[in-house]
């Protein structure tokens, strides 16, 4: 099955870590007037959600509130 | 680096992300892989994709496996990887993906311990298909053809509760997944920018604004 592109067995090179990541309000991450936002990616499993833009990792806290439109 | 997740990101079932980055201003010649661990914010560097594409038809994860599988390099590739998890090897698939004609991604999201996905399959078949991933063959079947074509303008397909909710712009769709039965929603006016499924309420971002919608409004 193995191709034998690759055989590492090491899991990769950490490119980051860090203690805290940036945090953003859910409600407030999009206020800012920058199109770019809209290339950035949002990913959530149980309990947890980032935004991926630019180099960044967001660590998002979606509020309770409803702001319906 | 421009952007980190300019190809894809998706969550797994171990819980930790995966994201493909490609950038044509360094000149990679293939996606650069990472995984993020956030419960000790970590991101880490895997090992490169084994093809060449830059434009995956699906990426997604299982316990053991990360798959990327076809997509759109120079020409179209039909191959099919999968990054075991735990040796961080890479495996090329005996199957392969029939050519599509496509580049539009299909879009994976875990229900009820299954994996599905939803998307058009081929070019020349431009109504949406939903299918699902048998663990033991490693291929997709086909569960339903929907009368609806055009690519989805999410990021991932919404799912809250057994409600799945397809998200193209004017039209959208509602499909209960326990009788894959599919429901016209037209009231939540033009749609752009991308959503967020968190703790089953929907979040929607465009351009300069964030709004949560309630489900109850949409019908």
């Amino acid at each position: 099955m193995n191709n034998g592109y690759d055989r590492s067995r090491h899991h990769g090179t950490v490119v980051m870590t860090t203690s805290t990541l940036p945090y953003m309000d859910l409600f407030s991450v999009f206020k800012t007037k920058d199109y770019s936002l809209n290339f950035g990616r949002a990913v959530s499993m149980e309990g947890e959600a980032y935004f991926i833009w630019r180099n960044q990792i967001i660590n998002l806290m979606p509020q309770t509130r409803s702001l319906n439109r | 680096m421009s952007n980190l997740a300019s190809t894809f990101a998706i969550s797994s079932p171990n819980g930790k992300v995966y994201i493909g980055s490609h950038d044509r201003d360094y000149d990679w010649q293939y996606i650069k892989l990472y995984e993020f661990d956030g419960g000790i914010n970590q991101l880490t560097e895997l090992p490169r994709v084994p093809h060449g594409v830059v434009t995956p038809k699906y990426v997604y994860a299982t316990d053991q496996y990360l798959y990327i599988e076809g997509g759109l390099a120079d020409v179209e590739v039909t191959d099919r990887y999968r990054y075991n998890l735990q040796t961080g090897i890479w495996e090329k698939l005996a199957r392969t993906l029939p050519l599509t004609g496509y580049n539009n991604a299909m879009k994976p999201f875990p229900y009820k311990g299954g994996l599905y996905s939803f998307g058009q399959v081929n070019l020349d078949d431009p109504y949406n298909s939903l299918q699902v991933f048998n663990p033991i063959s490693e291929v997709w079947d086909l569960v339903k053809k929907f009368e609806k074509n055009g690519s989805l303008a999410t990021n991932e397909p919404l799912l809250i509760g057994n409600d799945l909710y397809l998200l193209y712009g004017w039209e959208n769709l509602k499909v209960d997944m326990r009788t894959y039965e599919e429901q016209k929603i037209t009231n939540l006016g033009q749609i752009a920018g991308f959503y967020l499924c968190y703790k089953r309420a929907a979040f929607y971002f465009q351009f300069g604004d964030t709004l949560r919608f309630d489900t109850d409004l949409l019908i």
